[in-house]
């Protein structure tokens, strides 16, 4: 049957657990393309280049009944203390799914987070606005 | 269930300074002391006619422009002429009506005194010639609506107010009351800001159409801060001369209830203990049941 989908659709997993108050995410990929163009060629030639994955996501900075908070463990890959930084092992593993009844449509990843931002407005909800980058091939792809 | 009618409702107003206060200095030559009449250097409309003004020596000085006055500071009422020039009073409507004979006795300073000067109004006065007020809240609320939500949800965040006075042009005539044209003078004040403190009553002690005697006395009112900022006038042959005046409140909007009647503290005469600044006020106890 024939469907679009709107943001009741959507969600984000971390690490296969659904993250609660995601306002919005969005992942985007990009391929670089290499020019073979070469003289007395009238139309630019191309070969693929490396596929990336990067997006970003908003989530409503929110506490549980149990305490704890929604964005813990998005955050803590860059807010930490320690002298380390940020070590290859601090990736996490994203699913981006739009869900139709009983079948799921996904794309899954994992990715670094390359920003996080979070504050305090009047008048307004505390957001904490995160966004990644993908690293290595995607592990589940179930879009189409 | 009764209904209640607009024609008993009331706006009581308090004069106030934003906060700020005027800087100045009393020359010698600014004071007049065969007219009573002062001045010094400040921005025309600032200080209006009825307000309740403290002069403070910003150096300590004994304000010695006043006649037989040692201390550094004094609360008065004031008449301002078309000139800025000052007369002070010790009551409102003395200083409303102005003239020389109930002034404050002048003297000529010794120096040049330094002051300050801010409008400290201790209690409220009743607006008259008011024909209609409206007071409207406003709640602030956020989206909160997240992925896989089927209902768009919210939260409630700040709360905003604002208001209309309208009422018949008058400007003199009354010594008890403010009078609408002192809205107009509030709109103008621009170093010290349009704010002030309002009550506007719904229910007044005294009209009771409920019926039922033990809600005479009850009074519900709004307290409100606010500040003019727009101020206009009906002129046409045909209507009455009328005002209109918007506001904004600037802080905290109370909705208070007065259900029960206060005791009075009182002296061993069993008269009331008036407030120095206004003979109008009297201390009230909290009732003890």
């Amino acid at each position: 049957m024939a469907k679009v989908y709107t943001g009741r659709d959507g969600a984000l997993q971390l690490a296969g657990t659904t993250l609660a108050k995601v306002v919005n995410f969005q992942l985007s990929s990009n391929l670089e393309t290499l020019e073979t163009t070469t003289l007395n060629e009238h139309i630019r030639v191309y070969v693929p280049g490396v596929v990336g994955y990067s997006g970003s996501a908003t989530l409503l900075y929110y506490k549980e009944d149990d305490g704890t908070f929604n964005t813990t463990n998005i955050l803590n890959k860059l807010y930490k203390t320690g002298n380390e930084g940020v070590s290859s092992n601090d990736t996490v593993e994203l699913t981006f799914r739009w869900i139709d009844g009983t079948d799921n449509n996904d794309i899954k990843l994992t990715a670094y987070i390359t920003s996080a931002s979070i504050g305090a407005a009047t008048g307004d909800i505390v957001r904490a606005e995160i966004a990644f980058q993908g690293t290595g091939v995607l592990s589940t792809v179930t879009i189409s | 269930m009764t209904v209640y009618l607009g024609t008993h409702g009331q706006i009581e107003l308090k004069r106030v300074f934003n906060g700020g206060e005027l800087q100045s200095t009393i020359d010698v030559a600014d004071v007049n002391a065969t007219v009573k009449r002062f001045s010094f250097d400040f921005e025309h409309g600032q200080l209006v006619t009825g307000d309740q003004i403290e002069i403070t020596s910003t150096d300590g000085s004994a304000l010695d422009f006043i006649n037989s006055y040692t201390d550094s500071s004094v609360k008065k009422f004031i008449f301002v002429d078309e000139l800025d020039g000052i007369r002070l009073y010790n009551t409102f409507a003395l200083a409303v009506a102005g003239g020389t004979a109930n002034a404050v006795a002048l003297a000529t300073p010794g120096n040049a005194i330094p002051i300050k000067v801010k409008v400290e109004t201790v209690s409220a006065k009743l607006l008259a010639q008011v024909n209609s007020f409206e007071i409207n809240t406003e709640r602030e609320t956020v989206d909160t609506t997240v992925l896989s939500d089927e209902f768009r949800s919210r939260v409630n965040t700040l709360i905003s107010g604002s208001g209309r006075i309208s009422a018949f042009w008058e400007y003199t005539g009354d010594t008890a009351n403010e009078l609408p044209m002192y809205l107009f003078e509030l709109a103008h004040r621009t170093k010290v800001g349009s704010n002030f403190s309002g009550q506007f009553y719904i229910k007044k002690s005294g009209y009771n159409p409920s019926g039922v005697s033990t809600r005479n006395d009850d009074e519900i009112w709004w307290n409100v801060e606010g500040v003019i900022t727009a101020a206009a006038i009906q002129f046409s042959p045909d209507s009455t001369v009328q005002i209109t005046a918007d506001f904004i409140t600037t802080g905290e909007i109370q909705l208070r209830m007065k259900l029960e009647t206060p005791d009075a503290l009182l002296q061993e005469d069993s008269g009331d203990i008036r407030l120095d600044q206004d003979s109008g006020a009297k201390l009230l106890l909290q009732q003890d049941v």
